[in-house]
């Protein structure tokens, strides 16, 4: 017996084409790269003078409200523009849909709680009891 | 997937050609990104150190002083520059500049020489503690 295919082939084609979030990954990738030019060159700069420091000279330089606060920058740019970048290789490289879903699912996990370890104790170091 | 219902010729898969500056900078660029991928999470160990206290601070720091240590710290900092030099190189491409043949070349040398540069550039500041 013939199966009557109800469904047009429109509706078997909706959904399985972009999610269209494409376009804003690859403008957000790049307008963080653009910002980590000038807060790499910074920061590379400062720790050629801050790698002889002590700890205290170190939690000192910290605390001057301009390193805070491009550190709070270099910190959450770096890991927002590295996550869009492994989500890229991930999307590349790793084919069962299953396990797609999970190494993108446990990778966001993964840099959103990098990230608040590393704004949580620059945000201790400014305004904790150093 | 269905089977394709004609025999048609497949691409040359990657392998089959000679490494070319292009290629070769492309996948490194990739390498590059994904080893930054792994330096985060030593960056903001060094800030939760710096946010717990002077002893696991000098804990730490006792790790990245050690040859491996300062190995490691050479090469990601390379692999940080490396990243950021081709990233500028591709927000050229990204605006439709600099794509011919001489011009991709020529920029390719000019990133792996400015990444050296720039790694050389800054820990010697850094050894002179500038």
């Amino acid at each position: 017996m013939n199966e009557t295919i109800m469904r047009s082939d429109l509706s078997k084609a909706r959904g399985l084409g972009s999610a269209k979030h494409g376009v804003e990954h690859f403008i957000s990738h790049r307008v963080c790269s653009f910002a980590l030019v000038p807060l790499i060159l910074w920061f590379m700069y400062s720790f050629t003078s801050l790698s002889s420091y002590t700890y205290f000279e170190m939690i000192n330089w910290m605390q001057q409200p301009w390193n805070m606060i491009g550190m709070v920058l270099l910190v959450t740019v770096f890991i927002y523009h590295n996550y869009l970048s492994m989500q890229l290789v991930l999307e590349d490289y790793v084919h069962h849909p299953f396990w797609k879903l999970m190494s993108l699912m446990i990778l966001k996990f993964v840099m959103v709680i990098v990230a608040i370890f590393g704004v949580y104790s620059l945000l201790k170091i400014a305004f904790g009891n150093m | 997937m269905t089977a394709p219902s004609h025999k048609r010729p497949l691409s040359p898969h990657l392998q089959v050609y000679r490494p070319q500056i292009t290629s070769v900078l492309s996948i490194t660029h990739r390498f590059a990104g994904i080893a930054n991928f792994f330096g985060i999470f030593v960056f903001v160990w060094w800030l939760v150190a710096l946010a717990t206290g002077p002893e696991y601070y000098d804990y730490v720091m006792g790790h990245a002083t050690t040859l491996w240590g300062k190995i490691l710290l050479l090469a990601w900092s390379f692999s940080v520059y490396y990243h950021m030099v081709g990233d500028i190189r591709h927000l050229f491409w990204d605006f439709g500049k600099g794509f011919s043949l001489e011009n991709v070349t020529r920029s390719g040398i000019a990133m792996v020489l400015a990444s050296i540069i720039l790694t050389l550039a800054t820990w010697w500041l850094a050894g002179m503690g500038v």
